[in-house]
């Protein structure tokens, strides 16, 4: 297998009868090669799947083949050379397990004879009992094989004795520079209630060390083979992600990440895919998936993004025009993919630019993602009422306004005339009474009852309203339309004298008619002086009522805080806020004057020569009509909840113009999702993401989705595969006759074609400089 | 000259040679030219309604300088007092409704 399926159990310090000449008697006399089967059965019935027999500075060879002939036989995997080295460090001795790379049989012949006198059977010590720093270097140059390098440390680190051979005997001090030189790879300890001391130390000792700098492995420090140790609650096997190789436990053991005391590195979701079945010029291939991260590399346009699409059946494509250029690029290379993932195992597909776009476009609430966070939308009909109210208050003060300086042009001059006999005939005068004004008054009130009324039919059909409630409603909705009758009835009878009136007028007109024949020139002119007076009368009557009502608006509301709905999640607070904070006042002014324009000042002062020519409208009237019609759609725009997300600080973070830091927002949240399940698919995460942002958040956001599930993506950054440590790279490239190849694995996997690392070092701008710093000793000329 | 409640404001009707003069507490508040009767409307408005209140009531007194005999000038007092009365009765009934 070219990936990690899961994690691998490993020990890699146990001694045997070559430790001897350092132990006290009678410790590892049954620890033999005689013996060798009951270490292969007890490792086997401990399930440990990598191993190695680390003596103190001696290395038995034989020992060494007999357990390694036992690899894949049983649980064991791989056994590799190793030697617990006594070094001198600053006058104290410490113990530093070495485990060697296994590629070069011959070279392992060596070992022994450069650190172990068998004649004298002692160890080739330039010191007492210990073998200096120099010597150790220069023997570790002279094996000339990759090493690991695990340092003793089994006291916990905030212990406040030392023990010997500990590598904090050395001092607080020179253990922080050593681990700040990477020196060691890990340290070892044994005791599992130490793990908790180790990384409280790390959490104590910030300014001199992160978390990624100390790295721990237990070992089992096995003398007795027979005795190998049972899991407890002193002791714990450690697991590590990474194939069953030297590389892979170099990888491993430099990344805390892939370090575990329990085998939980992978989601045990079904929501995940084995693989992709691909058929390339006829050649059927199938391309293993981790249960973790999947990284798509390659060149440009070599087909990377078509591949995501492609196996989602290009549902979160939607470009027709795309997906028919895809289809010809497959059927161009004689491809053909068979691997399709349905909807339902998928937590979400982000497309290139998707995240940048969801911010610039705030969708970031619909589509299901991240809606959940954000609280419910509270009811703000009321304040949009009340405000609504106002503006019909001011539109109906500027109509009034309107209509008193039209009334006021009516009131004209007369003269007064004398006559010196009054009319001798019959002058009929029509009544001018008419309670068109009151019905309408009184429809007014009714249909505010039938709009109650409405509201009450909504909320008797809401399901969410308890049963003994409706019934309060609908006994409401009876006292409405009770009163609604008792209006339609006093209606009727207004009604009824408006029609009196209009027959009383209609006999009275035709009796005026019929007088109209016989009257003289001086009864005419009498009349018509009288009409005069009427008129002017009316007139100012007229002028006199338009003068009582509220011609100039002063806004009247009280001030009310709009409600915030917000919901915490982690470092972000989820928002549901309208643009309008508080209606107010001034709110209802600005949104007026917003309307009107800059001209004018005193939102009083509108009148029909000075309104905007913006507003449509045949009369000013209409004009009014519409400008209500248009401040009415503002205070809707206004009083819409948008999802905001702020940080703890309250400051709204997705209106920082950077798409950087809402890719941060976006993936720190995402990584906190973990109720949902899925396979995360995205195409390039790190779009628009600084190298720096990628290195201090993105990669944990990532590592800690990878957790809970199955992540395929794309990428050109170097970061997201080597320091992300990405559990299966597929590389998507060209062989030398230009046909599409496909090469795949963990990043520690190499065969006789091909070798991940040196895919990425070769492929992937800045990939052999992120390997070179990601992994300072290990093959430096990949 | 603000109105109160159920104010009632009495007015004075006079002459001269030249116009016919209204007062308020013994100030000339409006004028009608001899020479041509003009009823100027808004200036009429502005004396007797702008600051009116309804249930106010208004009464125009003859004063002592119209002449019982001058039917001119007895019709224009009539006008002016008719006027003054329709007009409020008018806005009472507005009230009414």
């Amino acid at each position: 297998m070219n990936i990690v399926e899961k994690g691998i159990k490993v020990d890699f310090h146990i001694h045997s009868i070559a430790s001897k000449h350092k132990e006290e008697s009678g410790k590892v006399e049954d620890s033999t090669i005689d013996n060798i089967d009951v270490l292969i059965k007890n490792l086997n019935d401990r399930q440990v799947n990598m191993c190695s027999i680390s003596d103190h500075d001696n290395f038995d060879i034989n020992i060494y083949r007999a357990l390694k002939n036992q690899e894949n036989k049983g649980t064991i995997k791989k056994v590799l050379p190793a030697v617990e080295f006594s070094v001198k460090y600053d006058s104290k001795v410490i113990h530093i397990i070495t485990i060697f790379e296994d590629n070069d049989d011959m070279k392992l012949e060596n070992i022994k004879k450069l650190i172990f006198d068998s004649q004298k059977d002692t160890p080739l010590y330039d010191q007492e009992k210990s073998f200096s720093e120099e010597k150790f270097l220069e023997i570790l140059k002279k094996i000339d094989l990759n090493v690991v390098m695990i340092a003793h440390q089994k006291e916990s680190l905030t212990s406040k004795k030392t023990r010997n051979n500990d590598v904090m005997s050395l001092g607080k001090e020179k253990f922080n520079e050593l681990v700040f030189i990477d020196y060691f790879e890990s340290f070892e300890f044994k005791n599992k209630r130490n793990e908790i001391f180790n990384k409280y130390y790390i959490e104590n000792n910030q300014e001199n060390l992160n978390s990624e700098d100390l790295r721990f492995i237990t070992g089992s420090d096995c003398h007795k083979w027979s005795e190998y140790p049972i899991e407890d609650e002193s002791f714990s096997f450690t697991y590590l992600k990474c194939l069953p190789t030297f590389r892979g436990l170099a990888m491993a053991i430099t990344n805390t990440k892939r370090i575990k005391l329990v085998n939980s590195f992978f989601s045990n979701s079904d929501n995940k895919v084995d693989n992709i079945k691909i058929s390339i010029n006829g050649e059927e291939k199938d391309i293993p998936l981790s249960r973790g991260i999947n990284a798509i590399i390659g060149d440009n346009s070599i087909g990377k993004s078509l591949l995501l699409h492609k196996i989602t059946n290009y549902e979160y494509l939607k470009d027709s025009r795309i997906e028919k250029k895809y289809e010809e690029y497959l059927n161009k290379n004689n491809i053909q993919l068979s691997t399709s993932i349905s909807q339902d195992k998928i937590y979400r597909v982000d497309k290139q630019g998707a995240v940048r776009e969801m911010f610039e476009k705030r969708t970031f609430n619909v589509n299901g993602f991240l809606n959940e966070y954000f609280p419910p939308v509270p009811n703000v009909e009321k304040y949009k009422t009340k405000v609504k109210d106002e503006i019909q208050r001011y539109i109906q003060a500027i109509k009034d306004n309107y209509d008193y300086r039209e009334n006021e042009k009516k009131v004209s001059s007369f003269y007064i005339k004398y006559f010196e006999e009054n009319a001798k005939s019959l002058n009929v005068q029509k009544t001018k009474k008419n309670f068109k004004s009151k019905i309408q008054k009184l429809n007014n009130i009714i249909a505010e009852f039938e709009d109650i009324n409405l509201k009450l039919d909504k909320l008797i059909k809401n399901k969410d309203i308890f049963e003994d409630d409706v019934k309060l409603l609908e006994e409401q909705k009876k006292i409405y339309y009770n009163l609604i009758d008792k209006y339609k009835n006093e209606i009727k009878k207004w009604k009824f004298e408006n029609r009196k009136i209009k027959i009383v007028n209609d006999c009275l007109g035709k009796l005026s008619q019929k007088l109209q024949k016989s009257k003289t020139d001086n009864t005419k002119a009498i009349e018509k002086y009288e009409n005069t007076l009427e008129t002017f009368e009316d007139n100012i009557v007229n002028l006199y009522l338009q003068s009582k009502k509220e011609r100039v608006y002063t806004a009247n509301i009280i001030n009310e805080k709009i409600p915030i709905e917000y919901n915490n999640v982690g470092k972000y607070r989820f928002i549901n806020k309208c643009d309008v904070e508080e209606i107010s006042n001034d709110y209802i002014i600005k949104s007026i004057k917003k309307l009107l324009g800059k001209k004018i000042k005193d939102i009083n002062t509108l009148t029909e020569d000075n309104i905007s020519e913006k507003i449509e409208g045949e009369d000013f009237y209409e004009k009014l009509d519409n400008l209500e019609k248009e401040i009415y759609k503002k205070i809707e725009a206004d009083f819409k909840y948008k999802p905001i997300i702020n940080n703890l600080e309250d400051k709204d973070i997705t209106k920082e113009l950077s798409a950087g830091f809402n890719s941060k927002i976006y993936f720190d949240i995402l990584s906190e999702q973990n109720q949902k399940d899925g396979i995360y698919i995205i195409d390039q995460p790190e779009d628009d993401v600084s190298q720096k942002s990628i290195k201090e958040y993105l990669l944990e956001d990532f590592y800690n989705m990878s957790q809970n599930r199955q992540i395929i993506l794309v990428t050109h950054n170097p970061q997201f595969i080597v320091n992300l440590d990405v559990d299966n790279v597929i590389y998507l490239g060209k062989n030398e006759n230009n046909e599409i190849i496909i090469q795949s694995g963990a990043l520690e996997y190499f065969n006789e074609d091909y070798d991940v690392l040196k895919i990425v070092a070769d492929n992937i701008d800045g990939g052999i400089s992120s390997i070179n710093e990601r992994w300072k000793r290990y093959e430096k000329n990949i | 000259m603000k109105g109160g409640k159920d104010m009632k404001r009495i007015y004075d009707f006079e002459e001269n040679d030249e116009t016919y003069v209204i007062f308020f507490e013994e100030t000339e508040v409006y004028t009608i030219n001899k020479d041509n009767l003009k009823v100027d409307g808004t200036k009429f408005y502005e004396t007797f309604f702008s600051e009116y209140s309804i249930g106010d009531s208004i009464e125009l007194k003859k004063g002592n300088s119209v002449e019982n005999g001058n039917k001119l000038s007895i019709a224009v007092y009539d006008t002016i007092s008719k006027l003054l009365n329709e007009i409020i009765q008018k806005i009472d009934e507005e009230k009414e409704d």
